[in-house]
């Protein structure tokens, strides 16, 4: 039955995750392929590498992907009350709380696809236009990529396990993964998840992987994932 | 009947429009460079969840069958929806201008045109956004398009040639103010994707 509720995720989920895939993967292509027309409006004599984190890792691309891990949290039982298809779902004899993980589950995974998205294409692509771009910084990058993304998409998952209505809950979720920050940063407290993402300490040498912040945003986006999961299972909806 | 179509609008779209104006003002108060960089961002993700919702997305919704029981076009329906999310947006560009001539006093004029600009610019992104929910049923996947579509729209105006030509960046428009030739492509570009949002709604059979 899991991997009923496996594919049933995927299905629901797969024409936000491929769009993302497509333009993530289209735009590191694109940064890789068009690099010296790109790098023209760049101030003269950036490096390739530099110019490749500026434009991927540091621009257009990470918005993208924090975007896209907040609209692939959304969904769940709360939305189909709202279609009208939760009786459908309710009625397989599983709990909610599984209904719950397995999406999460899925979700986690397709982060985890679309961090790794940029590792597969700017190295080998900077290899076939007779490039270079180093093989463990994009490794780097891409796991804290893939924690924050996880962090982002279970935040995204706990509004849409208590908002019913998709825009609405988009729309919370964005400001709680937008506005937070913002806020936390005026109140002295350093929550800039962005600035995590762009691991400029790691990609100027200022310091290795950053082990320790990676265990504590897995287990901030866990316990974001038990919070929307408990949620669901204690909810009335019927 | 379009006064009720305008009553059903802001019914459908008020909790929204409350937390984009909370949001807004919180993060325009608390943001240190002044309320520019994130804040724009912030407004024109907002105004895109802002302008969701069409009769496509009704349907999967289940309350197509009673909208198209009114005795009205479904482009009436859609141009209800478009005047009233134009409203919004021009109310939420009008908080950002009363905040920003809070914190650095200037003259009126200032905050003035800094709500023009950016209402014209959020009319264009709520246009857009509009158009796409016409075409996309699934709201999640219908704000994704529009947001990206936004996305490259940008990339293409600031890293390529059109670079050259800052009055094609709303973004651009929104940090500088704009001048005549800004605003009149801004009008241009908001009517333009209007009228595809109503064509397109009117000739579509859900």
């Amino acid at each position: 039955m899991t991997r009923a509720l496996v594919w049933k995720a995927w299905r629901e989920s797969r024409a936000r995750f491929l769009v993302g895939a497509l333009v993530v993967g289209g735009l590191c292509a694109a940064f890789v392929g068009f690099a010296d027309a790109f790098r023209a409006h760049m101030p003269a004599g950036t490096p390739y590498a530099s110019y490749l984190y500026a434009r991927v890792y540091g621009g257009v691309v990470r918005s993208i992907f924090v975007l896209l891990a907040v609209v692939l949290g959304t969904g769940g039982l709360a939305r189909e009350h709202a279609l009208g298809t939760l009786g459908f779902t309710l009625a397989l004899p599983v709990p909610r709380a599984r209904h719950a993980l397995v999406r999460a589950a899925v979700g986690l995974a397709e982060i985890v696809a679309l961090a790794a998205l940029p590792v597969l294409i700017v190295p080998a692509g900077s290899a076939l236009v007779g490039e270079s771009f180093p093989l463990g910084a994009a490794l780097t990058l891409a796991l804290l990529w893939a924690a924050v993304g996880a962090v982002l998409l279970a935040a995204s998952f706990v509004v849409a396990e208590l908002v019913r209505h998709d825009y609405l809950a988009l729309m919370v979720a964005l400001v709680v993964v937008r506005g937070v920050p913002v806020v936390l940063a005026r109140a002295g407290v350093p929550a800039s998840l962005d600035g995590v993402m762009s691991g400029r300490a790691q990609w100027t040498g200022a310091s290795g992987t950053p082990w320790l912040a990676l265990a504590g945003l897995v287990a901030g986006a866990a316990g974001l994932v038990a919070l929307g999961t408990r949620a669901t299972a204690r909810e009335g909806i019927s | 009947m379009l006064a009720l179509l305008s009553r059903r609008a802001w019914r459908e779209t008020r909790v929204r429009f409350a937390l984009a104006a909370g949001a807004l003002v919180v993060t325009a108060l608390a943001d240190a460079d002044g309320g520019t960089g994130p804040l724009r961002s912030l407004f024109c993700v907002l105004v895109i969840a802002l302008a969701g919702g069409s009769l496509r997305q009704e349907r999967v919704l289940g309350t197509l069958g009673f909208t198209l029981a009114l005795p009205v076009r479904r482009g009436a329906v859609l141009g209800a929806r478009a005047a009233v999310g134009a409203a919004e947006v021009a109310v939420l560009a009008g908080l950002v201008a009363v905040i920003a001539a809070v914190r650095s006093p200037g003259s009126a004029g200032q905050a003035l045109g800094l709500a023009v600009v950016w209402a014209a610019c959020g009319a264009v992104v709520l246009a857009l956004a509009l158009a796409v929910s016409t075409l996309v049923a699934n709201a999640a996947l219908a704000w994704l398009v529009a947001v990206l579509g936004l996305l490259a729209y940008e990339a293409a105006v600031t890293l390529t040639g059109l670079a050259a030509y800052p009055q094609l960046d709303l973004f651009h428009l929104m940090r500088a103010g704009g001048d005549r030739l800004g605003l009149a492509l801004l009008g241009l570009a908001a009517a333009s994707a209007a009228l595809l949002a109503v064509v397109v709604e009117r000739r579509s059979e859900p």
